[in-house]
């Protein structure tokens, strides 16, 4: 692991076009990526990012265009090799944007599968294991000694027993990384590493990138769209925008990129938490009242004596540090986990031990996490599944309201919603929501994994459904500025409890919170 | 759980009266037909008979059932206590784990000698053997690379017909003939694999269940080398180390039973067939624990958790699936290759798909990837329908109602939960490793 010198090996990107049946998703892309530097690729939803990746990762043969490897001792033609061998032969690794690690290995045994070539020898050293014999025992102890030397290094040694699935959010994706940096890669492509971080996490990710490459000389390209992030550990930026390369430079030079404002970085982003907050509302009754809420999995006690109330008509948000229980929250309103003990009533009813079903008729409609969206399915079939419990004569006039929201969703009503971008996809998780005819709109981290346009895009929808509409929502994010921008009020959750709670704006001014949610936000702009 | 209000409890009574009614009335329209009308030929003519008195006696039985079931929660609710250690693959400290093995080995050792082990009972410990056997083998196949395979049973029956005519054509010997159809099956594995291993999922079950009934198919219809529906009879026997079990040497030699000066017995035979089981068996049993600790072990795991994953990791995914196959139809084959010599005869009858659901049954009851589990379930599935034979004509509908309770006591299989392959000694990192601030 000598700290390579500049002038090292060199990614190198000409002319690559990638075609989908009709749709043209990388056209005529060139850059180029250096060991012991940060490149960073951004662009919005649907800009041909990750299918870049994909290219260089050889998950995709690309329709044109050459990518190569070079160094001294000559280039090599990555875009030829079987999709297996790019590790090996030209020696880059990946990590994934929806993390993919082996879910029920523990993390030790994950980072081992990535020295299975070093290990098996050919399948020659795994026939000596098989027998028992000590070069095999002697290979074993060495791959445990260098995946315990990046768990350690990653901060999750203690946890090296632990199933992968079972870490909490954040130390998945460190994870993630430790296993990709097992396969000794000289190039380590992220696909958004820090979506779905809090800005203290995402900070430390930035701190480990910049170590990877000073340190260790490995060349890292980054698809990230934390502008705190990209701007604070890359050396170069590459932004892309419908498939073609729109501006590249050092961040200061994008930042003031005209172009690149135009069509990613929007306003600045922290102008939300400064636009005027809402007016202050009568105090009105109280919709969703929980109180001494407790719930978890099998033995494990996720959420302790919580209280928390949402009246008609607000927007409230909810904060929190992965793993804090916000989503166990909003998933225990549907009884799963079904709560252990305490009270949730809705409009005046308890609805605790009512099946799932049952609650969403009462008029609790949930946008979950990851979206959740039937990726076979059209639009128009994915709003039709929401509606299937509202008066079938009101459909038209309600999937007209949703396209009225997001424009987009109306263009595309006859498409596969999984080939949608990101964004499109998460309008219309919350269209599906709405066909419902919900009282109450739970949304789950709806920002996550969005360009600052999108993102923006979709809290003024947010807004405008609370406004217009009157529905009350309850908001889980980790964009806290956004969040508390366009909130009444907001709660804080630590480890399953309520640790701050109270109007939105005084929560943003709290230095503790600032300190442990906001912070870093300030770099973005 | 907290108690809802008062006012709601009229509705849920109303709404498990209404529960109860929808019971009820099912059983109503199913059992008239069923149970109500009944085929009357006492008189020498046919005629029909009705029994009011029974579809009123069932109805007014689930009905109550359904009502008791609604209040106490379901059947789900009423789970018998299972140890807890079970949860969360068995694992026992050394003295007793070692204790609790060497006590098993024993007892399954001493088992042939006992004084109650008659030809029932060691025939019946010889076929939970080959269950097991099997059991472990489609564990790789099922258990470890998650390859959904219907059509087990195909290796199985290779490995026995290889014996088979290895045996009657070319007189080859059990002995040498069993690795040859351990071979046979893996060979047989690997052209099976490389058509469908692109597939996933439900596919490759339907294509796997197809390429089992093709092979059976093969087997009845191939009459000039496989004597078709009639089978290979005359098989050849195991001897112990050369010396027959016979009554009398067929050209003067010695027999097992004059060697050990012993009188002759049949059951010489059959506990002899069961201690070659007991060591293929606890063979398999070495070989795929260690195969799960190996690299390509854990590769399997890794494919089941995400193929995606794996290629990025620059694991090759063919490879990979192609292994698992041909290694786990080679145990296969293997237990095949036992069972021809065991029964001296075989024929496509018992090789069909019932025989695949039944060794796929064992895997997913006894708890995907769990080789204690396999036991287990084995156990439970050779065991019931012999227990059950005091039922007669019900032991079916007792078998399956054991196996739908199962399932819905332990979904996850009787032994569910996984041991990792490897544990890290942590004492070094404990003190010292950086905590990630939430």
């Amino acid at each position: 692991m000598s700290a390579m010198i500049a002038g090292g090996p060199v990614l190198a990107v000409r002319g690559l076009s990638m075609r989908f049946g009709g749709i043209l998703a990388i056209d005529n892309l060139d850059f180029s990526a250096k060991t012991g530097e940060v490149t960073a690729v951004i662009g919005p939803n649907g800009a041909g990012k990750t299918t870049a990746f994909n290219c260089v990762t050889g998950f995709y043969k690309p329709t044109g265009g050459e990518i190569t490897i070079g160094d001294e001792a000559g280039t090599l033609r990555i875009d030829r090799l079987p999709g297996h061998k790019i590790v090996s032969r030209a020696r880059i690794a990946r990590t994934f944007q929806n993390i993919r690690l082996f879910a029920g290995m523990t993390a030790l045994e994950n980072l081992l599968v990535a020295q299975h070539q070093a290990l098996s020898g050919g399948g020659l050293l795994q026939l000596q294991g098989l027998v028992g014999l000590p070069a095999y025992r002697a290979a074993e102890q060495a791959a445990v000694e260098k995946a315990m030397g990046w768990l350690d290094r990653m901060g999750l040694a203690a946890r090296a027993n632990d199933e992968a699935g079972t870490l909490p959010y954040g130390l998945q994706r460190r994870l993630e990384i430790a296993r990709a940096m097992c396969l000794d890669p000289r190039f380590l492509c992220l696909d958004e590493p820090a979506a779905g971080l809090n800005p203290r996490e995402s900070a430390g990710l930035g701190a480990d990138l910049r170590r990877l490459t000073e340190e260790d000389g490995i060349g890292v390209l980054l698809i990230e769209h934390d502008m705190s992030v990209v701007m604070n550990v890359s050396d170069k930026i590459v932004v892309l925008d419908y498939g073609r390369k729109i501006a590249e430079g050092t961040p200061r030079e994008i930042r003031d990129n005209p172009k690149v404002i135009a069509a990613y970085l929007g306003e600045a982003s922290g102008e939300a938490a400064a636009r005027a907050k809402p007016t202050e509302r009568p105090p009105a009754r109280a919709l969703l009242d929980i109180k001494r809420l407790n719930a978890g999995y099998g033995k494990v006690e996720v959420l302790h004596d919580l209280d928390l109330t949402v009246n008609q008509g607000e927007i409230v948000t909810l904060l929190g540090a992965n793993g804090a229980g916000k989503s166990t929250l909003l998933r225990s309103l549907f009884g799963k986990p079904r709560p252990s003990s305490g009270e949730v009533m809705f409009g005046g009813r308890s609805i605790i031990g009512l099946p799932a079903h049952e609650v969403a008729r009462l008029g609790i409609a949930h946008a979950p996490e990851g979206r959740r969206i039937m990726p076979k399915m059209t639009v128009l079939e994915n709003l039709q599944i929401g509606a299937h419990l509202s008066d079938p004569r009101a459909f038209q006039a309600d999937a007209d309201k949703v396209f009225a929201l997001f424009p987009r969703l109306a263009e595309r009503r006859k498409q596969r919603a999984g080939t949608m971008s990101g964004g499109e996809q998460q309008m219309l998780a919350i269209g599906r929501a709405l066909m419902q005819r919900p009282s109450l709109l739970l949304l789950d981290e709806p920002s996550l994994g969005l360009a600052p346009l999108v993102i923006k895009l979709i809290f003024d929808a947010i807004r405008d459904i609370n406004e217009t509409d009157g529905i009350t929502i309850l908001l889980v994010e980790q964009n806290a500025t956004q969040a508390l921008g366009i909130a009444d009020r907001g709660y804080v959750l630590q480890t399953g409890r309520v640790v701050h709670a109270g109007p939105a704006s005084t929560l943003l001014d709290m230095p503790e919170i600032r300190g442990a949610y906001l912070e870093g936000l300030g770099a973005a702009t | 759980m907290a108690s809802g209000p008062s006012l709601e409890t009229p509705a849920r009574d109303h709404k498990a009266l209404r529960n109860a009614g929808l019971a009820a009335l099912l059983t109503l329209v199913l059992s008239i037909p069923f149970i109500g009308i009944r085929l009357d030929d006492s008189q020498g003519s046919n005629g029909l008979a009705f029994r009011p008195q029974w579809v009123a006696g069932l109805v007014v039985v689930v009905f109550v059932a359904r009502l008791v079931l609604d209040q106490t929660g379901g059947l789900a609710a009423w789970r018998p206590r299972f140890p807890t250690g079970l949860k969360r693959g068995l694992r026992l400290e050394p003295p007793v784990s070692t204790i609790l093995i060497a006590l098993v080995l024993g007892l399954a050792f001493a088992f042939p000698l006992a004084p109650f082990a008659s030809r029932y009972e060691i025939g019946l410990a010889t076929s939970f053997l080959i269950y097991v056997m099997l059991g472990w083998g489609l564990n790789i196949v099922v258990g470890l690379a998650g390859l959904l395979d219907l059509g087990y049973v195909a290796f199985y029956a290779a490995g026995a017909y290889t014996f088979g005519l290895l045996s009657t054509h070319f007189g080859i010997g059990f002995w040498l003939a069993l690795p040859l159809s351990g071979l046979a099956a893996a060979t047989l594995g690997m052209l099976l694999g490389f058509p469908v291993l692109r597939l996933r999922g439900d596919y490759l079950a339907i294509v796997t269940l197809g390429f089992g009934e093709i092979i059976r198919i093969i087997l009845l219809n191939w009459s000039d080398l496989t004597g078709g529906p009639n089978g290979i009879s005359g098989i050849g026997r195991p001897s112990f180390f050369g010396l027959p079990f016979a009554a009398t040497a067929p050209n003067g030699g010695t027999t097992f039973s004059k060697l050990f000066g012993l009188p002759f017995s049949p059951l010489h035979r059959l506990a002899w067939l069961y201690y070659v089981i007991l060591a293929l068996a606890l063979l398999t049993l070495a070989f795929t624990s260690r195969l799960r600790r190996l690299p390509i072990g854990r590769a399997w795991e890794a494919l089941r958790e995400d193929e995606i994953a794996c290629q990025a990791l620059g694991l090759n995914p063919t490879v990979i699936k192609l292994t698992a196959f041909s290694l786990g139809a080679m145990l296969g084959g293997l237990a095949g290759c036992f069972f021809a010599a065991k029964q001296g005869f075989i024929s496509p009858e018992s090789f069909t798909f019932s025989e695949s659901a039944i060794i796929l049954a064992i895997v997913v009851l006894g708890g995907m990837g769990n080789q204690l589990g396999v036991v287990i379930a084995a156990a439970v599935l050779v065991g019931l329908p012999e227990l059950g034979r005091s039922f007669a004509e019900y032991r079916m509908l007792v078998f399956g109602m054991a196996m739908v309770l199962i399932m819905i006591w332990r979904p996850g299989g009787l032994i569910s939960g996984r041991s990792p392959s490897i544990r890290a000694d942590l004492s070094r990192f404990k003190a010292t490793g950086p905590e990630v601030a939430p």
